[in-house]
């Protein structure tokens, strides 16, 4: 087994197919490279910008009254690992609007500049070299790799001395992904070379370890692209035919299945609509109808004759009003996050989704992230309700209607107490948990296609003559 | 002898099992792009109309020159079926208004759900450029350097043929095999597209989409000539292989995603923010503006400009009130169009740099093969960036004329832009000399009362047509609002040119190179 590894890896690294395969790899790797270098320098700049702007919001307040009524932008950055995996963090909302007033509810904001004319086709990260270029290397490296030998004759030679099919396999096997993996190695290294000399990475343990998680995903997957090849060349026994037969599947596998997936989602899934006019009208009818009884804010002065009896129904029925646009934006958070996991769903017949949402768990980021963000933002204006009340309730002279702007303690508030919303990224653990269905589907899709494999190979003919 | 070699060349071709299986994947999967394009359509064609209902209904109904908000909708392209470019992110419509000089077209409605925007989303015109070209490429890879290892070049060649004579069956021979998938799924989303009865196209749309057949085909043939020339360089079938299967993964897949990040990230854009603090700083001077002139000018007390506002509209002031509202309003307009061009200004000193960053993806396109297809494309389904700004300068040349027809009016200095009170009207409060701050608080028993006085004259006023603004003499917009065919072509240009001279390049390639070609 270790002859045949050996050998295959010798074969691999001097054929000429390697060596314009290496060059592409290092090439979309550099280009990755080169482009993060850009964007998370934009990013890290980008943020650094806004996070003065929204510092800026909580200086506005001078008394707790108008903090109330103080709206807040809360946003969270990268996590880090945009280069291995972006996964949606450009498009997704990782910023909302925060108001603690009574009424209102959470606006999701982007976090960052969009350019809605800009076309777009898939990033170039880590995961989409991988998803593309490395599967493809494992189709044009596999496909004649059993039946190439059986046309030349020299698999018979192979096979008559003691060696078992089953080694002779998974030398072969082996051999083929230590030449990827070593390419994708060096192709990596130099992406990350790229990043930490324009200095907009720092090479240190997390680093690493993402690195090496990205790796384990990455070795599982190129495995199934190869061994469905190695399989597919020993069913076929003729090189064109099997090449044929990869290329199409996996053409269907990485550009058909994910391609359609939007089109499948946006078909089987209610459209969202214009929700936000939704409940903005909400929101006005209530306001309208309420005025329309002649409730409405009186000056503080004409309000304290009768104790503020009618800023307290005001107040108590925009409380009403907030929680039931809390629940419609809350609902249709949801059921846009379940349209994109429509789409997810379809991707995740591909193998390649399969890796690229393992990824995607193993490093924290993704659809998990965005919702753990959800909640957190929702419990960071609990939070916020929280500190101004139990400010409020500390000031005797204040009329303590709770969120009404104007009603509560008029006494001067430092900015600097209010507490400040921080992400806690997402534990390695609760990540594993949520996305437990993608990295199942990838060893699943690697053992299966390992014993497809073995079973082609062990029962291929290789006495007779070549088709 | 040319036609037996074509013959020969399309049995080699049509009867093979990539072929068979390239033409499923093809018309499966432009299939799906159609039925989804087209249900959009529908979508947007829905959206368009009830749109121009409500316009057309509020335009009807509208009693003050303030609720008069025109908007430039035009309908969904027809093409955008097949190449649907930036029609989902930068739509059809333009809003006109007095504090915002459009600066490019938007979505009919808001946008649905941004976590989508992740997946990638294709059209017609992407499964040409990505699925068809790969089939292209497998055809051709092996034309010449196939046959010389299975040894019947050597047999061809001993015919008393000329070699140019074997390039060019080649060469239209594959073609002929490409463009058969192709318009067989053609065809097929024609039929998805015409079964829709909300797609109407027109004489024009007819012919651009006979020229985005043409294109489509021009392309495939580019891709395959270039298969053909690598095929009679290289020196076996597995090394032309790899070099066109990389060359469409670089040029295809490669350059598509890394064109977008680099322009966008190699172009310096401004903070978002501060465009929104400055706008927040022209809305704060302006109402600076306005405090001043109401020092100079102060108001004759609450009890005259007291006015019970519904739906934008003002009613029941009195008329002193009035009289001061009006001055109050003709200063106000002239600063509120003075404040939307500096806020112009100030948005397009930040959007400049988004919208440079896509002009130079489109640019840059030229480069590959299939960016460039795929921007003439665009350019051809009126769905390209250009056509957005273009919509975008018509939205500003209409406001200026809708500004000077209501200039015209009188509307910019009269009181009819926020009342429609007749001159006669009963005030709400008709002796404000009388009436003391206690009582115009909104529980007083005098204001109860008054409200529900005025909650009656509000339900006259409903029923009331002559109050109705009279708008026939408006000006329509009904600028040409697409570019023409013509001026579509123009702007294609240098695409086509590169387009037609790098495939002719790479048959005069091939074709030298076959003459000396060694069969053996």
């Amino acid at each position: 087994m270790l002859t045949v590894f050996i050998h295959q890896l010798h074969d691999n690294l001097r054929s000429q197919r390697f060596q314009v395969s290496l060059g592409i790899l290092l090439l979309f790797f550099v280009a990755n490279g080169v482009i993060y270098s850009m964007k998370m320098q934009r990013m890290t700049t980008q943020f650094a910008r806004s996070a003065t702007f929204d510092e800026d919001r909580y200086d506005r307040a001078e008394t707790l009254s108008d903090a109330v009524d103080n709206e807040l932008i809360i946003r969270t950055g990268d996590v880090g690992v945009e280069y291995i995996a972006e996964a949606g963090s450009f498009w997704f909302e990782y910023g909302r609007y925060v108001n603690a007033a009574s009424g209102t509810t959470l606006w999701p904001r982007s976090s960052r500049t969009t350019n809605a004319w800009m076309r777009h086709f898939e990033v170039l990260d880590w995961c989409v070299i991988a998803r593309y270029v490395l599967s493809f290397l494992c189709i044009v490296l596999s496909y004649n790799a059993i039946s190439g030998e059986l046309e030349s004759g020299s698999l018979r030679l192979a096979l008559s001395g003691p060696l078992s099919r089953t080694r002779y396999l998974l030398g072969k096997y082996l051999g083929h992904l230590v030449t990827l993996a070593v390419a994708a190695a060096i192709g990596t290294l130099l992406s990350l070379t790229v990043m930490v000399v324009h200095g907009v990475l720092e090479m240190n343990a997390a680093v690493a370890a993402n690195v090496l998680l990205f790796f384990i995903a990455m070795l599982l997957y190129v495995s199934v692209f190869l061994l469905l090849g190695l399989g597919v060349s020993a069913w076929s026994r003729n090189s064109a035919t099997s090449l044929v037969l990869l290329l199409t599947t996996w053409t269907c596998l990485i550009v058909v299945v994910p391609q359609s997936s939007y089109l499948i989602a946006m078909m089987t899934t209610d459209p969202v609509g214009p929700y936000q006019d939704r409940v903005n009208d909400v929101m006005d009818e209530v306001r309208a109808g309420l005025r329309q009884q002649g409730l409405e804010p009186r000056p503080i002065e004409l309000a304290r004759v009768d104790d503020y009896a009618i800023e307290r129904r005001y107040a108590a029925r925009l409380r009403e009003l907030g929680t039931e646009v809390d629940r419609l934006q809350r609902n249709v958070q949801s059921r846009r996050i379940e349209q994109y996991e429509t789409a997810r769903r379809v991707n995740l017949l591909s193998p390649g989704f399969a890796f690229q949402y393992s990824v995607e768990t193993l490093l924290g980021t993704g659809i998990d992230r965005y919702r753990s963000f959800d909640t957190q933002a929702w419990r960071y204006r609990d939070d916020l309700r929280e500190f101004l009340r139990a400010r409020d309730a500390a000031d005797p002279d204040s009329p303590h209607i709770l969120f009404l702007e104007g009603f509560m303690s008029q006494r001067p508030l430092d900015s600097d107490d209010v507490p400040r919303f921080k992400e806690r990224p997402l534990s390695f653990a609760a990540a594993l948990t949520a996305g437990v269905v993608p990295i199942t589907i990838l060893l699943l899709e690697t053992v299966l296609a390992l014993l497809f494999a073995l079973r082609m190979f062990n029962r291929a003919e290789l006495t007779g003559q070549t088709a | 002898m040319l036609g037996t070699l074509i013959r020969k060349e399309l049995l080699g071709n049509l009867l093979t099992l990539r072929l068979g299986v390239a033409l499923l994947f093809t018309v499966g999967l432009a299939v799906l792009t159609t039925v989804i394009g087209s249900i959009d359509y529908s979508r947007s064609v829905e959206r368009y109309e009830s749109e121009l209902r409500d316009r057309q209904t509020s335009l009807e109904e509208v009693t003050v020159y303030r609720n008069v908000q025109p908007r430039i909708l035009v309908p969904p392209l027809p093409l955008s079926i097949f190449s649907r470019g930036l029609v989902q992110t930068s739509g059809q419509s333009v809003w006109i208004d007095i504090d915002y000089v459009p600066l490019a077209s938007w979505p009919v409605g808001s946008f649905d759900n941004r976590l989508m925007n992740v997946l990638t989303q294709i059209d017609f015109t992407t499964v040409v450029a990505i699925l068809l070209s790969f089939l292209a490429i497998v055809l051709g890879f092996d034309a010449i350097c196939g046959e010389r290892e299975r040894g019947t070049l050597s047999l061809v060649l001993t015919n008393p043929v000329a070699r140019g004579k074997i390039v060019a069956a080649k060469l239209i021979g594959g073609i002929i095999s490409l463009w058969v998938p192709f318009t067989i799924a053609f065809i097929i989303c024609l039929l998805i597209a015409m079964a829709n009865p909300n797609w109407i196209a027109t004489g024009e749309d007819w012919l651009r989409l006979g020229l985005l057949f043409v294109l489509c085909c021009l392309f495939l043939a580019q891709i395959f000539a270039f298969s053909l020339m690598v095929s009679a360089l290289a020196q076996d079938a597995s090394t032309a292989l790899i070099i066109c299967l990389f060359s469409w993964l670089v040029g295809g897949v490669g350059y598509i995603s890394f064109l977008p990040s680099v322009s966008r990230f190699g172009v310096d854009e401004p903070a978002a923010d501060i465009w929104r603090n400055q706008n927040r700083e022209l809305w704060d001077h302006l109402g600076d503006q306005m405090a001043e002139w109401g020092t100079r000018h102060p108001s004759p007390g609450d009890a005259y400009i007291k006015t019970v506002d519904r739906d934008g509209v003002g009613r029941f002031g009195h008329p002193r009130g009035y009289a001061w509202l009006e001055k109050r309003h003709a200063f106000e307009m002239d600063k509120r169009l003075e404040r939307a061009d500096s806020a112009y200004e100030v948005q397009w000193a930040n959007w400049g740099a988004l919208a440079r960053e896509a002009y130079l993806v489109d640019d840059w396109s030229i480069l590959s093969p299939f960016t460039n297809f795929q921007v003439l494309c665009y350019t051809l389904a009126n769905t390209s960036l250009d056509d957005t700004f273009y919509l975008g300068d018509l939205g500003r040349d209409y406001r200026d004329t809708y500004i000077s027809y209501l200039r015209s009016k009188g509307a910019l200095t009269g009181r009819r832009w926020f009342t429609d009170d007749a001159p006669d009207q009963e005030p709400l409060i008709p002796d404000p000399a009388s009436v003391t701050t206690d009582m115009l608080a909104p529980d007083s028993p005098f204001m109860l009362a008054r409200m529900a006085w005025a909650e009656e004259q509000l339900r006259l006023a409903a029923s009331d047509d002559n109050r109705r603004l009279d708008l026939s003499d408006m000006p329509k917009f009904d600028s040409k609002w697409r570019r023409t065919l013509g001026e579509s072509l123009v702007q294609m240009t240098a695409g086509l040119v590169v387009l037609i001279l790098t495939t002719g390049l790479a048959l005069l390639v091939a074709m030298q190179r076959f003459q000396r070609y060694d069969p053996r």
